[in-house]
């Protein structure tokens, strides 16, 4: 089974680190041609209007104006903009430019311009008469309201996920496991809440851009700061009707996703006017821009009660979600089933359990695609409500963790009733080293030592856990595929469909590579994300990379190495069985040839031909890695401001293919998370307008919050992945703000159930518990 | 933000002249947000060509900050940072990062006035007055309650040399971010001086506290107490996307406290709290 | 028409009296200084200025004239050597950061003395960065000039 590799499971460098270090040319932005028309769009004012009419003719007057596209020069297209298998389980919902605009921030008019300056004149020169409506703000209030964010027809579903946009509703799912309500009923005690979570911006440094031209072979080549290129096209394709022959999609190197460029956002827009105008066009989001227009996490409402007996056993969960995907549903159902489907079978030994709920449309930002989805929102809940129901048997959270959670080679019917989207795929736990995590993250945080509290004056210090689980790919929907070329020297090229969006999947894709062919990571040159030049891939979403497509690559590669062999076999007259290959030498008994002859042999001199070898992969199962992360604060007391102290993990991410990588994903997950659990505000006005719609007001973790970070891997092997891997892409999002919220708890006595928390929060609490006693 | 023109003048009077000669016209001193500007500028002042302008001096009685001066160079000035506990140059080293800190001018954000600034408000519980090309000098109060804002031009800001004590207090949601209270507390031979910026309006005296902390003979609990009421009680406080009114007044209290304990504790030498 | 010297060669360049460095520097194709935030929040698009780092997407190019204008593609070696740094701690992902850190570590190394993780986190507050969590980024800074001893 396990056997030394030497090039999997290394701590290697990103290939692509020093030339991005050195700021050579590779974002969308960098590549897009000088001459390039500037786009620049205007969006609405108001977050629920129609547009009576618009007036563009002050704007193309002046000069520079290109031209200027309303709702009027689009066909009436409805689609989803988020990038997913297809049929997509999201509504179409969406026109490429609209009458009607649903939020502050929606599109109404986009103009091309010979430069910025000129473009933004432009759009200041078009006037807009709206029909303006009372939006829709409140989501716990938009389910049958009777104002409807989406009056209008001929919009879609693409098969039944609840759609129902008569009822503000974009999606709704139900599931149940046994009674739930008798098993609480006859349970010795229950605990209940309802938790909040807010509208998380991603805040990838990049923002959005697109760049579109016309090539010489008259074809559509778009650059796009995307996770999904294949998808972009299909949708390009679609909206615009366009064939998809016409179409090359490019992925340049892209500064940070994490779900934020999973949907379309320009390049519909870009792609239209290079097609009408025949001109390069480029389209580079302002931050604001990314804030109020692009998407968000969706803010959900989670009612948890949960059952047990005396001595700890859980017997029931019920949880019933209300999700906020503002004004379009992309990733509506999905993110949804998630928040049940990926946090519930932590604890698989319940008697009953029941997922269920809407949802909803609102006049707000739309909500999509965001690391971890569903599964930080679920985990929030249930991890806060774990701990709730220790204090309430006053039973150590730890103790009563141990005893529920799931164990290696243990299974949940959950996982056969709900996929993303669809049913889902029966799996056991073949590895799931979750009770190691624990034990070990105890043992590293010494959680004993603190637990639970220490008191010096106002100063509070506490820790604070959760465990976690969550995928690796969306079994028998998402595909990766990759090609394997020989070339002369006996270098290779590693042609894959999936998405480096700053992971280091173009890395670890050429680990696992180099690994099939004995050779070193040099030896592999990695090329990604062309729809023309590479093979499919779904995208960078879902923790697929490294479990698909590097099941893909593995494939690619031992079919690479028959064919070498095959090669060998006939240049040194002897069967295939009798050579040794050792990625440089193939060796008979008596002779012997090295991979860089033959490989010259075979474009130049005798029998020569091209040997090129393809894989795809489509998932089975979806393996979970597991987690558990601990949290070290110090409260104030009297201000409610805490400090994070230290966080650390314990990751089963089956072998990390990079040591080193994998760990920088962990590690940016969790301060990804503890922006959310801390820092993170995305409040509204009554009006819906975004209150922190910049970097100035939107407060992401900087150098000074993060102190330490210690983080780990437990030994452990998956049979069904590459070289024993899953995926590790969004399990270090999950924890944070269960565990922050519990470590408050452990400080300060008091249980913060909304996100962030903040120390205003948190003293508020302090003070009404006081005035209680 | 649209600059028709960038003019650099190389002297005070010619800047000055300038100045008033188009409604548009405008100082940019360190320039960090003007892109953020919606306005429509004639005549951008560059003053970076007028040396006076520049620069901290250690005269006889006086401390002169020229308003040219980056935030930078205030951060690292040795002067200073032994001057009432260093509390200009802490409450500085805070703001933002370093490349912006390089860029902004004190000056600059002295008359920008905004509500946040972390540099208004150990500037009231300083001995500081402002001088002017034109109005000549103004105390920091005075200038504070100027509306609206003469057009003038900020030459230096005049720290007179006295022994004392300060404590400086920003509280925040993240290293980057604006204060959600700032607060200034010192102590002279003169009495007490505290200020309390980030209401989230711009900075203001607790004036009656100081004036019940300067008439007490010795600083003791009850005192401390007494003064973080009378505070409380004085300082308008408000809500904004931040922090609500209630918190603000808890931040108040516990940091009004804890500061005068702070300076009732240290001796001159020490440097005060974060 | 402004002047400066641009990573070691003096340049000349038709500019808008309003127009930002970062603009000037992107149009004639020198495309490190990367755009980020607009607001002076985020450091991607951090140069130096004089030694000195300072957000190209705030500065007026009309006010640097005659300075010394220094992008990441001026030190390039220095950034080669801390590139091998950051790969050794797996503190690379996205990218989009890393030239202005690469000016930052440059600057802080002239300027700050006994540089220890607490200098290194004051000196790169402004530089988010949404997917490393920071703590291999310092690393890798500390080790890094440590080698340099």
């Amino acid at each position: 089974m396990k056997t030394k590799m030497a090039t999997v499971n290394q701590p290697h460098a990103s290939k692509d680190g020093k030339g991005i270090m050195m700021g050579r040319k590779a974002y969308t932005d960098d590549l897009a041609p000088a001459d390039a028309l500037i786009l620049k769009v205007l969006r609405s004012p108001h977050a629920f209007a129609k547009i009576k009419s618009i007036d563009t003719k002050n704007a193309l007057k002046i000069p520079g104006v290109e031209c200027v596209l309303t709702h009027k020069d689009f066909k009436r297209n409805a689609h989803t903009r988020a990038g997913q298998g297809y049929p997509e389980p999201s509504p179409h919902d969406k026109f490429p430019i609209d009458e009607y605009v649903r939020y502050i921030g929606d599109e109404v008019a986009v103009v091309a311009a010979i430069d910025e300056k000129t473009a933004i004149k432009a759009i200041a020169a078009i006037t807009v008469d709206y029909d303006v409506f009372t939006p829709v703000t409140d989501f716990e209030k938009a389910k049958n309201n009777q104002t409807l964010v989406h009056p209008e027809d001929g919009i879609y579903e693409m098969f039944p996920i609840g759609f129902d946009p008569k009822k503000n509703l974009a999606a709704g799912y139900h599931m149940e496991v046994a009674d739930v309500e008798k098993t609480l009923k006859e349970s010795d005690v229950v605990v209940e809440e309802s938790f909040y979570t807010q509208a998380q911006a991603h805040v990838m440094l990049e923002p959005h851009t697109v760049n579109a031209q016309i090539d010489y072979n008259d074809r559509l080549v778009i650059h796009s700061a995307t996770q999904t290129p294949f998808h972009v096209r299909r949708i390009i394709s679609q909206v615009l009707e366009v064939p998809l022959s016409k179409i090359r999609v490019i992925k340049p190197r892209v500064g940070g996703g994490f779900g934020g460029k999973q949907a379309i956002h320009g390049e519909i827009l870009a792609a239209k006017i290079t097609l009408l105008t025949g001109k390069a066009t480029k389209m580079v989001y302002t931050r604001k821009e990314v804030f109020e227009a692009t998407y968000t996490r969706h803010p959900m409402r989670l009612d948890l009660k949960i059952g047990a007996t005396k001595d700890g056993k859980i017997t029931a969960i019920d949880c019933y979600g209300l999700s906020d995907t503002g004004a379009y549903g992309e990733h509506a159902l999905t993110v949804f089933m998630v928040t049940g489907s990926k946090v519930l079978p932590l604890y698989n030994k319940v008697d009953a359990v029941r997922f269920h709920g809407d949802v909803v449309y609102t006049n707000r930002t739309p909500a999509g695609a965001y690391r971890g989805y569903g599964a930080i929102q679920g985990n929030f809940a249930l991890e806060s409500i774990i701990d709730m129901l220790a204090a309430k048997l006053n039973m150590d959270p730890i103790k009563l963790r141990q005893k529920n959670m799931i164990a290696e080679g243990e299974t949940s019917p959950i996982f056969e009733i709900m996929g993303e989207g669809t049913e889902g795929t029966a799996m056991y736990m073949e590895t799931c080293k979750l009770d190691y995590c624990l034990t070990r993250g105890l043992k590293l945080s010494q959680w004993y030592h603190t637990y639970p509290r220490k008191v010096h004056g106002d100063k509070v210090r506490a820790q604070g856990m959760a465990i976690a689980m969550q995928g690796s790919g969306i079994p028998y929907i998402d595909m990766g595929a990759a090609t394997i070329k020989l070339n002369d020297d006996g270098f290779y090229n590693l042609m894959v469909g999936a998405t480096d969006i700053g992971q280091g999947s173009d890395t670890i894709l050429a680990q696992i590579a180099a690994e099939g062919l004995k050779t070193d990571l040099e030896n592999v040159a990695v090329y990604s994300s062309d729809s023309d030049l590479t093979p499919f891939d779904a995208g960078a979403y879902a923790s697929s990379t490294t479990y698909v497509s590097g099941n893909a690559v593995y494939k690619a590669a031992k079919e690479m190495e028959k064919m070498l062999l095959k090669e060998a076999a006939r240049v040194l007259k002897v069967d295939i069985d009798a050579i040794d290959f050792d990625g440089e030498t193939f060796k008979s008994k008596d002779d012997e040839i090295t991979l860089k002859d033959l490989s010259n042999q075979l474009y130049y001199n005798d029998e020569q031909k091209q040997l090129t070898a393809t894989a795809s992969y489509v998932g089975h199962k979806s393996p979970p890695p597991f987690m558990a992360g601990i949290i070290a604060i110090e409260v104030d007391k009297a201000t409610g401001e805490f400090e994070v102290l230290d966080y650390t993990s314990v990751v089963d991410c089956g072998v990390p293919i990079n040591p080193n990588l994998a760990k920088g994903q962990v590690e940016g997950g969790i301060v990804q998370g503890l922006g959310m659990a801390a820092y993170e505000l995305a409040d509204r006005t009554k009006n819906g307008k975004l209150i922190q719609a910049d970097l100035l007001n939107y407060k992401i973790p900087t150098t000074m919050e993060i102190k330490t970070l210690t983080t780990e891997f437990a030994a452990s092997y998956e049979e069904s992945g590459p070289y024993g891997a899953k995926s590790v892409g969004e399990i270090g999002i999950d924890t944070p703000p269960a565990a922050l919220a519990n470590a408050i708890y452990n400080a300060v006595g008091v249980r913060i159930t909304s996100l962030p928390i903040t120390p205003e929060k948190i003293l508020s609490a302090i003070k009404e518990k006081e005035n209680m006693q | 933000m649209n600059i028709d023109n960038l003019v650099k003048p190389t002297s005070l009077t010619e800047a000055y002249k300038l100045l008033t000669a188009d409604q548009s016209n405008t100082v940019i001193a360190g320039g960090a947000w003007l892109k953020m500007s919606k306005r429509t500028i004639k005549n951008g002042i560059d003053l970076t060509a007028i040396n006076s302008l520049k620069g901290i001096k250690e005269e006889a009685d006086v401390i002169r900050i020229g308003s040219m001066t980056t935030l930078s160079e205030i951060e690292r000035d040795e002067t200073l940072k032994q001057y009432y506990s260093g509390i200009l140059p802490q409450a500085i080293a805070q703001i933002m990062g370093v490349g912006l800190r390089n860029l902004v001018t004190i000056g600059g954000n002295i008359m920008s006035k905004h509500g946040f600034s972390d540099i208004a408000t150990p500037l009231l519980a300083l001995p500081c007055t402002l001088e002017f090309h034109h109005q000549g000098i103004l105390s920091f109060a005075e200038f504070i309650e100027q509306k609206p804002l003469k057009k003038d031009i900020l030459k230096a800001i005049i720290l007179e040399k006295q022994d004392g004590r300060g404590y400086f207090k920003k509280v925040k949601k993240t290293a980057l971010d604006f204060a959600i209270l700032n607060l200034a507390l010192t102590k002279d031979e003169n009495g007490f001086a505290l200020a309390i910026g980030s209401r989230p309006s711009i900075a203001m005296n607790a004036k009656e506290a100081e004036t019940y902390l300067s008439q007490q003979p010795i600083l003791n609990d009850t005192v401390i107490k007494k003064a973080a009421t009378m505070a409380l009680k004085h300082v308008k406080l408000g809500d904004n996307p931040r922090a609500s009114k209630a918190y603000r007044s808890a931040l108040l209290e516990t940091y009004m406290l804890r500061g005068l304990h702070h300076l009732n504790q240290t001796n001159p030498q020490e440097g005060a709290s974060k | 028409m402004v002047t400066f010297e641009l990573n070691g060669q003096i340049k000349s360049f038709h500019i808008d009296q309003g127009e930002f460095l970062i603009d000037t520097l992107r149009r004639h194709h020198v495309v490190s200084p990367r755009r980020g935030c607009d607001t002076t929040s985020c450091g991607v698009c951090t140069v130096l200025i004089d030694d000195q780092p300072m957000p190209s997407c705030a500065l007026l190019t009309a006010r640097v004239n005659d300075k010394k204008v220094t992008t990441v593609e001026g030190i390039a070696d220095f950034a080669a050597e801390l590139s091998a740094y950051f790969g050794k701690e797996g503190a690379d992902q996205c990218g989009f950061c890393n030239p202005g850190i690469a000016l930052s570590v440059y600057a802080m190394a002239q300027t700050e003395e006994n540089i220890d993780d607490d200098t290194i986190r004051h000196y790169l507050v402004g530089h988010l960065c949404r997917c490393s969590g920071y703590v291999s980024q310092t690393k890798a800074i500390k080790a890094f000039l440590e080698g340099r001893k």
